[in-house]
């Protein structure tokens, strides 16, 4: 991380810094009601900018699948649990999806260059401003909430020690809890603007969005098998791991409000749990707020590339040429100059685009840390790194593709439209080889050894193959959603989320199935045979996916 | 050449565009005007293959759009008013994607691009190093007409191709265009500056609420009218009664 920038004088001056409040209020309450209106929209109708209305379908399906995991969740409330453990779990699990999710979407809502034109020379008051967008990012963090605990909360009044008035305190909490998830997003973010400058912003944001990622999956995996369960599935609230995380925090205080008797361990973290939120807040509202549209301001700028300094222009060139210049091996693998330079396009996104990187990037903290996991809980069999390393890797190009399916220049993509292609197969085919051979291959590899240093075992590392085998046919489905033209959507909230979910679901069923089946026929001795066949049979489906590709014709309104 | 026949198109129950019928011969620089809405871009959309009439048929130098779009797209430039481009590459990479898609060979490509940045003063470190996202306007508009221009077109539609040019390169492009239609390329160019397509163009057709109001030459039209400029034919054709006056009531209000 580099210094703070020093603007110079002139830059400072010419930063919007909004009209004067109204004396006596902190913010100025009309706009903050049309801000939040018209965020909240922008947020959840895409095609608000298009000029054509269209339904939240991405956000409601993803509150939608948040339901079903609260559905799922509250059974545990049959496994003799007290009202600390459950409210643990379920604070754990709408802080692992809530911040994940709102990490996935922060940075477009708070960093919006476009926004910039729209709303930076209007006469608005920065903490205004940031109250608007914290209150947008609340909203969608409680939506998110609320949809995965509605089962919960209604069944956690069963809970062995919970007070009859537990469906209501526990709706306080997780609103709270929302809080708690939007104003560190906002305060973590806003950190990063005022201790990066905006030449390293793009880059150090997303590598700080993995590391999040990376620490809430690794925090929601470890965590639980660290601390020590009492009496069952009962965790141990004098745990002194449980002041470490956050969720439990908020599990204490669900568990004071919901009747659970105080003890100073419980009262600790529940205090943390107001303390920090409010330490949040404030710092949010007090001086974030103060030069938030400056830093948006000086993010929007033009932004200096390193060839206008003397040292990086040989870097920036010589990147530049690296992209025109395609290895051989890639060429001959995508001989027609369509897909040579959809794959271009989508590479040169991948690397340089931050709202990409910012959707694409964070996912790829799972390959590391479920093959690590093994290392920390011995209890762990050897198969678990191998099965969720099939697993990601069979979302993972999926997901990328969907991502790159959006873009902020949606405008752009139009040139597909008028350009002469009879389908979309060969552009389809450039990113989709561009996210088999820039994501997904890599993480494998990194995957692969880190078990092979977690696992000395082969087996299961053999018992992927079946699943890794289907993985470049899987990839040709996302092709047949539709017509794929990449960067040709608007970003939509929720949407990331809903394919994640969508895809996580499906993939889960067949790369778990398959390697189950490598499994199953390694202990059959009948493993080489089964793989044989089933490599067939995937190179006839491969083949007419890919006809059925090439016979689509590019559709037009 | 361009020839529209009962050319429609509806959304829904509104028609933006009514029973066009039009024919544009090859070399000729038409100016297509109309109001905001009157249906321009639709008919544009329509025979730049991005967009399937709802009824009537038109072809693009024999190519029907709708059972031959690919062939016509082939033939066609177009430059979109939203001068929309994929910031995040270089210009030089973005006009390597365009060229790519018309199936340019790379060499040629590259040396085509020169041209057009030795044309418009784009440096070429800039082409090269800095993303479009830091290009201004008047930059990127640049690049939206060569990538329109660069597979050497016989149709090119220009949809206010002047956003953001300076005057020199306006200047500059304004010349270019009237060359192109001499060596015989159809040009079909949309604008509300008037005045320039006063001066471009040869003949003026004017659309209104998706039917054409007019079609001729400048001269023409100011006698059929009876007004001395372009811009008092056009609001005579296209506007509300005493527009003008309205205007200066309405300013007058505003001040009170």
């Amino acid at each position: 991380m580099s210094a703070a920038p020093v603007e110079p004088r002139a830059a400072r001056d010419a930063a919007p810094h909004g009209r004067d409040l109204p004396p006596g209020q902190p913010w100025d309450p009309t706009q903050l009601r049309a801000l939040v209106r018209v965020l909240m929209r922008a947020r959840t109708s895409p095609r608000m900018w298009a000029k054509r209305p269209g339904r939240p379908r991405g956000l409601l399906f993803a509150l939608g699948i948040q339901a079903v995991f609260g559905l799922l969740l509250s059974a545990m409330m049959f496994s003799k649990m007290d009202s600390f453990t459950f409210g643990q779990y379920l604070c754990a699990m709408t802080l692992f999806l809530g911040a994940g999710t709102m990490i996935a979407e922060s940075s477009q809502l708070l960093f919006s260059v476009e926004e910039n034109d729209l709303l930076l020379h209007r006469p608005i008051h920065p903490r205004t401003l940031l109250l608007a967008k914290s209150i947008t990012l609340f909203a969608l963090a409680a939506s998110y909430a609320l949809a995965l605990n509605l089962v919960p909360v209604v069944l956690g009044a069963w809970v062995p020690g919970a007070a009859p008035w537990f469906p209501l305190t526990h709706l306080l909490t997780i609103l709270l809890l929302s809080v708690f998830v939007a104003s560190s997003v906002v305060f973590l973010y806003s950190l990063l603007t005022r201790f990066v400058s905006r030449e390293r912003f793009d880059g150090i944001a997303s590598w700080f969005q993995v590391v999040v990622s990376a620490a809430l999956i690794f925090g929601y995996q470890i965590i639980p098998r660290l601390t020590t369960p009492a009496h069952g599935f009962r965790i141990n609230p004098e745990n002194p791991v449980l002041w470490f995380v956050p969720s439990a925090w908020f599990g204490a205080l669900d568990a004071l409000l919901g009747g659970m008797r105080p003890t100073p361990a419980l009262l600790g973290m529940a205090g943390l749990a107001l303390g920090t939120t409010a330490l949040l807040c404030a710092a949010c509202l007090g001086r974030i707020a103060a030069d938030y549209t400056r830093r948006l301001a000086s993010l929007g700028e033009t932004p200096l590339r390193r060839a206008s300094s003397a040292k990086a222009p040989a870097t920036r060139v010589r990147r530049v040429r690296g992209s025109g210049r395609m290895h051989p091996i890639l060429r001959a693998w995508m001989p027609d100059p369509r897909e040579r330079a959809a794959f271009g396009l989508a590479s040169t996104y991948l690397r340089r685009d931050r709202d990409v990187r910012m959707r694409v990037y964070p996912g790829l903290a799972s390959f590391i840390v479920f093959p690590i996991l093994p290392l920390f809980d011995r209890n762990m069999g050897p198969s678990f790194a191998p099965i969720m390393t099939v697993v990601m890797a069979g979302m993972l190009p999926t997901l990328t593709l969907e991502t790159l399916r959006s873009g902020t220049q949606s405008a752009a993509a139009d040139v597909f439209l008028y350009a002469p292609l009879e389908s979309t197969a060969s552009i389809f085919h450039g990113v989709r080889k561009a996210t088999i051979v820039l994501v997904t291959l890599p993480m494998l590899v990194i995957a692969f050894v880190i078990i092979g240093v977690a696992v000395h075992e082969v087996e299961p590392l053999l018992a992927m193959l079946p699943a890794l085998i289907v993985l470049p046919t899987m990839t040709l489905l996302d092709g047949l959603v539709g017509d794929y033209l990449p960067l040709s959507r608007p970003p939509e909230s929720g949407r990331q989320t809903a394919i994640q979910v969508g895809v996580s679901l499906a993939t889960i069923v067949a790369m778990g199935g398959l390697f189950a089946v490598g499994w199953v026929a390694r202990s059959m001795h009948v493993f080489w045979p089964v793989l044989g066949a089933e490599v067939v049979v995937v190179a006839a489906i491969h083949a007419l996916l890919l006809r059925k590709l090439r016979a689509r014709p590019l559709r037009i309104e | 050449m361009i020839r529209l026949d009962h050319l429609s198109k509806s959304y829904g129950e509104h028609q933006a565009v009514k029973d066009l019928s039009l024919e544009i011969p090859s070399g000729q620089l038409v100016g297509l005007l109309g109001p905001n809405g009157a249906g321009k871009s639709t008919t544009i959309r329509m025979l730049t293959g991005m967009l399937l009439p709802t009824s009537g048929s038109a072809e693009v130098e024999g190519f029907d759009v709708v059972s031959q779009p690919v062939e016509v797209k082939r033939v066609i430039g177009y430059v979109p008013e939203s001068g929309a481009l994929f910031e995040t590459l270089t210009a030089h990479e973005y006009l390597r994607f365009v060229a790519a898609l018309y199936h340019l060979d790379e060499g040629d490509a590259d040396h085509r691009i020169d041209q057009f940045a030795e044309f418009f003063d784009l440096g070429h470190d800039d082409m090269r190093s800095k993303p479009l996202a830091a290009f201004s306007k008047g930059m990127r508009q640049k690049i939206v007409i060569t990538s329109a221009l660069l597979h050497n077109p016989k149709v090119v539609f220009f949809d206010e191709p002047l956003n953001g040019l300076d005057a020199n390169a306006a200047l500059a492009f304004k010349t270019l265009i009237t060359s192109l239609a001499r060596d015989g390329k159809t040009i079909v160019y949309c604008s509300h500056i008037l005045d320039v397509v006063e001066r471009v163009c040869e003949r003026v057709v004017i659309i209104h609420e998706g039917s054409i109001v007019a079609d001729g030459a400048v001269p023409e039209l100011l006698a059929r009218t009876g007004e001395p400029s372009l811009e008092r034919a056009f609001n005579r054709l296209t506007a509300t009664e005493n527009l003008l006056a309205r205007a200066e009531e309405f300013a007058r209000v505003l001040g009170q």
